[in-house]
């Protein structure tokens, strides 16, 4: 009995002991030996006018691809030539003269297109021989998935059925699919259907659905389920020794039929499909083991295997946003494609459902274990807090990497300025606007006024149609607050008064914004519009206002500055700046280097970079550039004609009147204007995540009438006056 | 030999002891006495800055604030669900079907936070079904959560939740209590307030003690009720230090924390301590 006690004793001891020393770091200095060779990545531009690019496939031996609604063909060469651009006189000959036509399915037989008409809208489905023989099917159901099998079959998925055609376009149903597919696939003998309830198998030689092997079908339902609301872009392809490739915005990974592991070849945040503003569109395995991958923007990568290539990145490079941007994914996916011997651990906080609170839990626990990143994107963070608390680097000390040749706009890069010392750089702004006819513009100088403009208007003209156009309550306070926070934090303290006024507008526009009862939808699905979208209204229907940023020259500025084209004529007028100075702008993507973080070297490298001429090209819809090399560039896009666009018309809500205008890029004289403009803003707008989470909160049950006006403002103020006090 | 035999005891003991002793160590008390060390410093950088911390938290409201609604709240919870429990399982004891009271009394501490959040966001939330009552009846209604009455509905949450185990232990205890004794007291003319004053309350003192401090203990669990309904910023009623833990560990404040940290853990200890010894003296 003793000897048990004594042996139960011992053991139990050693128990413990063995899994304390089982904590080295062994393990993990194990893990950074990597091997030689990885897949490096080429990228070519097809073309910038490009609606979508279709299912990459090999006809006549070329690895081809359509832009999916012209009648573009695009070959790609093995030899790293330029794409080969034509136009396919098939495809054309039955292009209707008034609708569209979108390709649905390619290969060296013909063709499976969709063809809607302009007049009716009503959509027919054709089959559509390499000789140019048309054959009509009597599809009733919507199909967005379709593909030939290598033995020319042809697999679409419509009304929840996987469906086979066959040469005499009768359409024979194979199995049942989910109500959401995302993707389909024929690859060899297997039709992959990938839905909201997982991955279905079908298999074509035998005619019979068969199982999914489970490591694929647990890799995808991963992906799927890891998306969330997100939009899904997967897309597989046959590979060399019974392999599937498939690609998707985490990077490319190869799977062995019924084998148990699906293994990472080409990690995403290094590559295009990283990129957020690129969206996949297919990827085809070459017998070299080579991979092209298409996006719908018309950018087309080649991943190439080079045994050479090093993969033992002896830097380490922790990147840090609390939520997604694209900016920076950008800026990541460029320095890591001009920095092979870099890794980037780029971690994004608000993830997979986190809330803010959990992310910031997380990166404070980060910081306070020693493994803090050395890079953080500050956008929504409490920059203050973190630079009282010695946590952000001065960058001033550096300043001769980043700004060389002081050719960046310091008004807006160091918007936050400490004395000489800099602890964070915008690398983007976007300008906060105000649009109406030119009249009503004139009157419109705060948030008060456009809720008194909407609501008197809402009283004069009871029509149906919305007077400012927001998507939720939620941004209507985001957006309000841009013009109001001057107002509200101005003195350092919170104005009650001001806050209660706030929230007074708010819900008076929220109240009067829409006929009661009646919802007008335009088909944006909730979809955050840009301010020109709004604009567009306010040339649309009088009385109407528009609020928002305005990012970017191609799809903002350009057409603001054209509005005096108009045809006929229309007052719609805009204003840049708001707040009551008319200089508030919007620093984007805030860089810093958090002091505790191990590289800081690669970390002020990739400020540098990103900082830099060409980066700042890049993103352009995210944000205006604050490198004037990159402004310049932007500007002089005037002197080619293929940048203006003409004969675009907008039909006014009630359909009595078409306007039609130009879109031309500003000319040197509004650019010169602008320039000057940008270089007197003054005045940020930057709260953090926290601050604005309450306003919002607290300005949704207000407009929801849960509490009254001064409740909500009251309730605010003793909410923020409590955060101060901490 | 008897020396030989107990140190050899002692050993098997202390080997036992072993992985508790080092999970104790390694999880609380190094971690403890980590956080002593970082109240001296910055929470970054950190650099000793002696007592200025302690300096900092002694003149910050929001940790004044949080002292008292957690002091006020432990003051008046503790003793009501004492009392409330207490008499409650006094009755229950003269009840023959008690086997399946005691199953209803555990079901509230069976209910998953969450849910019970959602039934207090349903009653009490300024739409819900109270508010609703009382607008329907003529009356104006209230906003429970986010005025003072916040306090008290977070009281009547954490009665609700632990009322049924409280019962349970006292139940156990006034079980315990010989029959024979409140027989002789019965055949000697002892009333029923005889009985329960001088026979069943001195004989629950051990009770007693182990309630309150599981009381006590509870009482701080409360926080995810609070933190659940309202928010990292609740109403001021509410705001215990639980919220300003938890606002400070996010906002990286973690030198205020670790001090307000030591201050709290020396006021408990040194409240449980004085409890334990005029329970001793009384003894």
């Amino acid at each position: 009995m003793k000897r048990t006690l004594k042996a139960a004793a011992l053991f139990s001891a050693l128990m413990t002991l063995s899994s304390l020393a089982g904590c080295s770091d062994e393990e993990q200095q194990q893990a950074v030996k990597l091997s030689k060779g990885g897949y490096v990545e080429s990228v070519m531009e097809v073309d910038s006018d490009v609606f979508s690019l279709s299912e990459l496939e090999l006809i006549d031996n070329k690895l081809t691809t359509f832009d999916s609604m012209f009648c573009n063909e695009y070959v790609i060469p093995n030899d790293g030539s330029d794409v080969e651009t034509s136009v396919n006189q098939t495809m054309k000959k039955i292009e209707p003269s008034d609708g569209y036509m979108t390709l649905l399915a390619s290969s060296e037989n013909g063709y499976f297109i969709s063809r809607t008409s302009g007049a009716s809208f009503e959509t027919e489905y054709l089959l559509l021989s390499s000789e140019g023989e048309e054959k009509k099917l009597d599809i009733d159901d919507f199909i967005a998935h379709a593909e030939y099998s290598e033995s020319g079959r042809l697999f679409m998925v419509g009304g929840e059925n996987l469906c086979e055609v066959a040469e005499n376009g009768s359409v024979k149903p194979l199995m049942t699919v989910g109500e959401n597919v995302i993707n389909m696939d024929v690859i060899g003998d297997n039709v992959i259907v990938i839905d909201e309830k997982g991955v279905h198998f079908y298999d074509i030689k035998n005619d019979k659905e068969a199982e999914a092997p489970k490591a694929l079908s647990d890799f995808l339902g991963e992906y799927v389920n890891k998306a969330g609301s997100e939009e899904v872009r997967i897309d597989m392809c046959k590979a060399p020794n019974d392999s599937i490739c498939i690609a998707c915005s985490d990077g490319i990974y190869k799977y062995i039929l019924n084998g148990n592991n699906v293994e990472q070849i080409v990690d995403g945040v290094s590559c295009s499909l990283g990129n957020p503003s690129l969206k996949l569109s297919s990827i085809y395995c070459c017998d070299d083991e080579s991979m092209v991958v298409a996006f719908d923007e018309g950018t087309i990568s080649r991943f190439s295997y080079d045994p050479e290539m090093e993969n033992d990145k002896a830097v380490v490079l922790k990147v840090y946003a609390l939520e997604k941007d694209e900016v920076l994914s950008q800026l990541i996916n460029g320095y890591a494609s001009q920095n092979r011997d870099v890794k980037i651990d780029f971690q994004i906080g608000m993830k997979d459902g986190t809330t803010y609170e959990d992310a910031m839990k997380d990166f404070t626990t980060q910081v306070l274990s020693g493994n803090a990143p050395d890079l953080i994107m500050l956008d929504g963070m409490d920059i203050d807090n973190y630079i009282d608390k010695n946590m952000l680097c001065d960058l001033s000390s550096f300043e001769s990497e980043w700004n060389k040749d002081g050719k960046l706009l310091d008004n807006i890069v160091k918007w936050n300025k400490k004395g000489d010392k800099v602890f964070n750089v915008a690398c983007k702004f976007t300008i906060p606007a105000i649009g109406a006819d030119s009249d009503d513009l004139k009157k419109l100088n705060s948030l008060e006024d456009i809720a008194g403009f909407i609501k008197d208007n809402r009283k004069q003209y009871d029509d149906r149609f919305p007077l400012m156009y927001f998507e939720k309550p939620e941004q209507l306070v985001k957006t309000a607050l841009i013009y109001e926070s001057g107002d509200i934090f101005g003195s350092g303290k919170i104005d009650s008064d001001k806050l209660e006024k706030f929230f007074g507008s708010c819900y008076d526009i929220n109240k009067y914004n829409e006929k009661g009862g009646e919802y007008v939808s335009y088909g944006y699905d909730g979809n955050e519009m840009s301010f020109v979208d709004r604009l567009f209204n306010v040339i649309r229907e009088d009385h109407t206002v528009a609020v928002g940023t305005v990012n970017t020259f191609n799809y903002d500025l350009n057409i603001l500055e054209s509005l005096n084209g108009l045809t006929p004529e229309n007052n719609a007028d805009y204003k840049l700046g708001t707040g009551r100075n008319g200089k508030v702008f919007v620093p984007k993507c805030n860089l810093g280097i958090i002091e505790a973080g191990k590289n800081h070297e690669e970390a002020e490298k990739f400020i540098a970079y990103a900082l830099g001429a060409e980066p700042q090209k890049l993103a352009e819809e995210s944000g205006f550039s604050v490198n004037t090399d990159a402004l310049s560039w932007f500007y002089k896009k005037n002197e080619n004609d293929i940048n203006n666009f003409y004969g675009y018309d907008l039909t006014s809500l009630d359909e009595s009147k078409t306007f039609v205008f130009d879109i031309k890029w500003i000319t040197n004289k509004q650019a010169k204007e602008f320039d000057e403009f940008i270089r007197a803003l003054d005045t940020p707008f930057a709260v953090d995540k926290a601050t604005e989470q309450i306003i919002v909160n607290n300005g949704i049950e207000c407009m929801n009438d849960s509490v009254s006006i001064s409740e909500a403002a009251s309730k605010t103020v003793s909410q923020l006056e409590l955060k101060m006090k901490e | 030999m008897t020396k030989c035999k107990t140190k050899k005891q002692n050993v098997y003991c202390l080997l036992f002891l072993l992985p508790s002793l080092l999970g104790v160590m390694i999880f609380i008390f190094i971690p403890f006495l980590d956080s002593v060390r970082k109240s001296f410093f910055t929470a970054v950088s950190e650099k000793f800055i002696g007592a200025k911390n302690y300096e900092v938290i002694m003149k910050n409201d929001a940790f004044a604030l949080a002292v008292k609604n957690t002091a006020l709240f432990t003051a008046v919870c503790i003793p009501a669900l004492i009392i409330i429990s207490f008499f409650l399982s006094y009755m229950i004891t003269k009840i023959k079907c008690i086997r399946l009271i005691k199953s209803v009394l555990l079901f509230p501490l069976a209910i998953p936070t969450a849910a019970m959040v959602l039934i207090w966001q349903i009653l009490f939330s300024d739409n819900g079904y109270i508010n609703n009552i009382l607008v329907s009846t003529g009356h104006g209604s209230v906003s429970f959560l986010s005025s003072k009455t916040a306090f008290w509905v977070l009281v009547g949450s954490y009665i609700w939740k632990n009322l049924g185990y409280t019962v349970i232990l006292w139940v156990t205890g006034i079980m315990k209590i010989s029959g024979s004794v409140i027989e002789a007291a019965k055949v000697d003319g002892a009333g029923e307030a005889d009985i329960l004053f001088r026979i069943i309350i001195p004989n629950l003192k051990p009770t007693l003690y182990t309630i309150t401090i599981i009381s006590f203990l509870n009482s701080f669990k409360v926080f995810r009720e609070a933190f659940l309904v309202a928010g990292a910023y609740p109403h001021d009623s509410i705001y215990l230090l639980q919220h300003l833990f938890n606002n400070w560990f996010i906002n990286m404040d973690f030198d205020k924390m670790a001090a307000a940290a030591v201050l709290v853990f020396s006021v408990i200890f040194a409240a449980i301590v004085l409890l334990q010894r005029m329970w001793n003296k009384e003894d």
